[in-house]
Parts: C-alpha cells; structure tokens; sequence
C-alpha cells in the first residue's frame, strides 16, 4: 500500500510539472504570426548578417536562384 | 535544429536552408545548437535583431520561405520541421513549384507598416543594451533592457532575452523552464498594468 501511495503521490506531482512544461506553455508565450506584414509575391526586406561561424557577410539575395527556407530561432 | 539538418540533407539539393540565430548575447551562445545538431546548413546570426525590425516579427521560431526570385511564398510562426504538415507542405512547394493552397488561405494579404514610436524607442535602448553586452557591462545592459520590454512588451525578442541575459540559469542549464517563464511573465504583467 505505501508504495502505491508513494507512487501516485509521485504521478500527482509530476503531471502539472509535465503540463506545464510542455508545448502548451510554449504557444501562449509565442502567438501566431498575424502581423508580419508580408503577403505572398513580396519581396522581404533584404538583410546582409554575419556566418556564425566564420563571420562572412551574408545577403538574403545571395540565394537568389535557388529555393530558401529562413528559419529565425534562438538559444533561449 | 536537428530536424533541419535531417531535411536539408534529403531536400538540400533542391532548397536552401537558412538558420538565423536571434542572439543578442552574440554567436557563442548559438553555436553550440548548431553543432549538436551537425548543422551543415548556412547558420547567421542576427544579433542586432535586423529581421525582426524589418520584418516586424517578435518571436521565434519563425520560418519565411522565398522562391527562386526571392519572393515570399510562406511566414509562419511557430514552425517546427518536425511538424508532418509543415514539412509535407514544404516538400509539395519544393518538388512541385506550387505554393500549397494551405499557404494561400493563410495569407492575409498583409502590408509593410513602420514601427510605432514606442516600438522604435524599445529598439534604440535594445541596440544601447547589446553595446553594454559587448563591453561586459552586463548589469548596466539588464536595466537598460528592463526599460524597453515596457514599451514594447509583446516583443519576445526584447522580452525572453531579457530574461535569458538575467536568469541564465533558466535557459542554458539542460532543459528550458517554461513553468519559470509563465510566472516570470505573469510577474512581468502586473509589473506592467501599474
């Protein structure tokens, strides 16, 4: 019996902490994208950033010519 | 990441892809996501947040998909490659040349807008706050970037990394702790209706 208890004491603690620390939390911190002000057949504002490994300047227009999937993250 | 590595090395070929680290702390930071995920991909780093000026975008993730003539065909937040929808779309767009009708419903037809004043005043105390970053002055670049997630809350660009600078231990120590972010937001949020 104590080891039943302990376990579901144990699976009641660990649920909310699961729940909110999965993909849930995540959406309400970062909405949808509504308002990028960008529409299908525009031409994004050009960008030129570094390589982050060796620094070389990059332009959006280098990929001109080929297919590009931008992909914006983060470490944090 | 890992997941972009695993579609560009199948679709590479056919696609560019192009991984944009929004770090203001700089490249060390990034790095090492990218080489746990084997990225051989072109990684950037946008540690000034240009795209997120530019393209007025607050958050991460974000993906924005071009054409040949750099014309944009999708913007999506949220975006995971992991996603079967995402990627199923994507490859469509890819092999066929097709934008998916998915993409042209969600297309809201939307138009460039200049940043409000208060957005503008956020960005210039941002950019004031990485300067201090590079110069060590990490307190000093705290405050200032407690000043300019004020006036632009909803930008999590300024606002997570605020918190990422500030509470490294919630960000950089294994998993990510969303449970700590949910109240470090509600905190923030009755911070802000005073």
């Amino acid at each position: 019996m104590k080891k039943i208890a302990f376990v579901l004491i144990l699976v009641s603690v660990l649920i909310p902490i699961h729940i909110l620390s999965g993909e849930e939390s995540v959406k309400t911190l970062e909405p949808e994208l509504n308002d990028i002000g960008l529409s299908i057949g525009q031409v994004p504002p050009a960008f030129t950033l570094p390589d982050l490994f060796t620094g070389e300047m990059i332009s959006s227009s280098d990929f001109r010519g080929k297919k590009t999937a931008f992909f914006m993250w983060a470490s944090w | 990441m890992p997941g972009w590595q695993a579609f560009y090395q199948e679709y590479g070929e056919q696609v560019e892809v192009v991984v944009i680290a929004q770090d203001a702390q700089g490249a060390e930071v990034a790095r090492p996501w990218v080489e746990k995920a084997g990225g051989t991909y072109r990684a950037l780093l946008d540690q000034h947040n240009a795209i997120g000026k530019a393209y007025n975008v607050k958050f991460v993730p974000v993906g924005i998909f071009v054409d040949e003539e750099g014309r944009l065909v999708r913007a999506v937040g949220s975006v995971s490659i992991d996603s079967e929808t995402l990627r199923g779309e994507l490859v469509a767009w890819i092999t066929s040349g097709v934008v998916p009708s998915a993409w042209r419903d969600a297309d809201k037809g939307a138009k460039p807008r200049v940043l409000t004043a208060d957005e503008q005043e956020a960005d210039a105390i941002f950019q004031r706050a990485i300067a201090l970053l590079k110069q060590g002055k990490r307190e000093d670049a705290i405050a200032e970037l407690k000043r300019a997630y004020v006036l632009d809350p909803k930008n999590w660009l300024i606002r997570k990394q605020l918190w990422a600078i500030e509470n490294p231990g919630m960000f950089y120590d294994g998993k990510v702790d969303y449970r700590w972010q949910k109240e470090q937001m509600a905190r923030e949020d009755e911070e802000l209706k005073k």
